[in-house]
């Protein structure tokens, strides 16, 4: 009489039967539910950061284009040149900024407490995680500043 | 306590990103179902007889309503509205397991059950 190791495939069998029947691994079986959240509140949260450098560094460029553009010229009679100057910054910056974001801007002349200021408006856009689906489009950010000739 | 804790934490952390995602796109829906996270979660750390029902309430709830956002703003965008359905779907259902699991950790009476 053989006994059952000795049937050629019986380890595979025995080893599969004591496979279903196992009852351990509960670690693993909680792992899988919860590794799936933590990757994507991770890969959030690295988005959510690099977005908020982004807002802050467009911002710091809105503030050196207006401060440039109404420092350069008088905006009475050069506004022109202002803003054209305003331009040349902000282009200057976002060539100097990798993986810079897409972006769109604006310069107007708008008037404050009775004086007028260079406004740069910068409107940035970046990709969102999750195949640029939470939320979908994308995030948005701006930067806004204006500034008088001194 | 830890499952408890670690799952109402994990609600908070899932209720930022709704509020990050509302207050980027100005939609009331998705800042509304970051409050509704934040409850849940709030509920499943004070453990008590009622969280069981406000925590899956809420955490149905925020799928829910969260959902208008993410189609209106699809439709803003012009993204496939089929593609921000499956993403929407995946990332509530990350928070309703969350909040499946630390219900199952609490007893009728807001005790706790099981630790890990």
């Amino acid at each position: 009489m053989t006994s059952l190791s000795s049937v050629p495939g019986a380890g595979f069998v025995i080893g599969v039967a004591r496979f279903l029947r196992a009852t351990g691994g509960s670690v693993a079986l909680k792992f899988a539910f919860v590794g799936p959240a933590v990757f994507l509140l991770a890969v959030g949260s690295v988005d959510l950061l690099a977005i908020n450098r982004s807002q802050d560094r467009l911002q710091t460029i809105a503030d050196g284009a207006a401060a440039a553009g109404a420092r350069a010229h008088d905006l009475t009679t050069g506004a022109a040149a202002a803003r054209t100057r305003a331009a040349a910054f902000v282009a200057a910056e976002m060539r100097q900024w990798p993986g810079a974001p897409a972006y769109e801007a604006r310069y107007e002349i708008v008037d404050r407490d009775g004086h007028p200021a260079l406004r740069v408006f910068l409107r940035g856009h970046r990709p969102s995680f999750l195949a640029n689906m939470l939320p979908p489009g994308g995030w948005h950010f701006v930067g806004d500043a204006s500034a008088t000739s001194a | 306590m830890f499952v408890l804790r670690a799952a109402g934490s994990t609600l908070l952390i899932y209720a930022l990103f709704n509020a990050a995602f509302g207050l980027n796109r100005q939609e009331l829906p998705w800042l509304i179902s970051a409050v509704l996270l934040t409850i849940g979660g709030f509920a499943l750390l004070v453990a008590q007889p009622w969280s069981r029902i406000v925590v899956l309430a809420s955490a149905a709830a925020a799928a829910a309503v969260g959902a208008i956002s993410q189609v209106r703003t699809a439709q803003d965008v012009h993204v496939s509205l089929e593609s921000a359905t499956v993403a929407w779907t995946l990332w509530s259902a990350l928070w309703l397991a969350t909040a499946y699991i630390g219900t199952k950790y609490l007893s009728d009476k807001g005790v706790i059950l099981d630790e890990l």
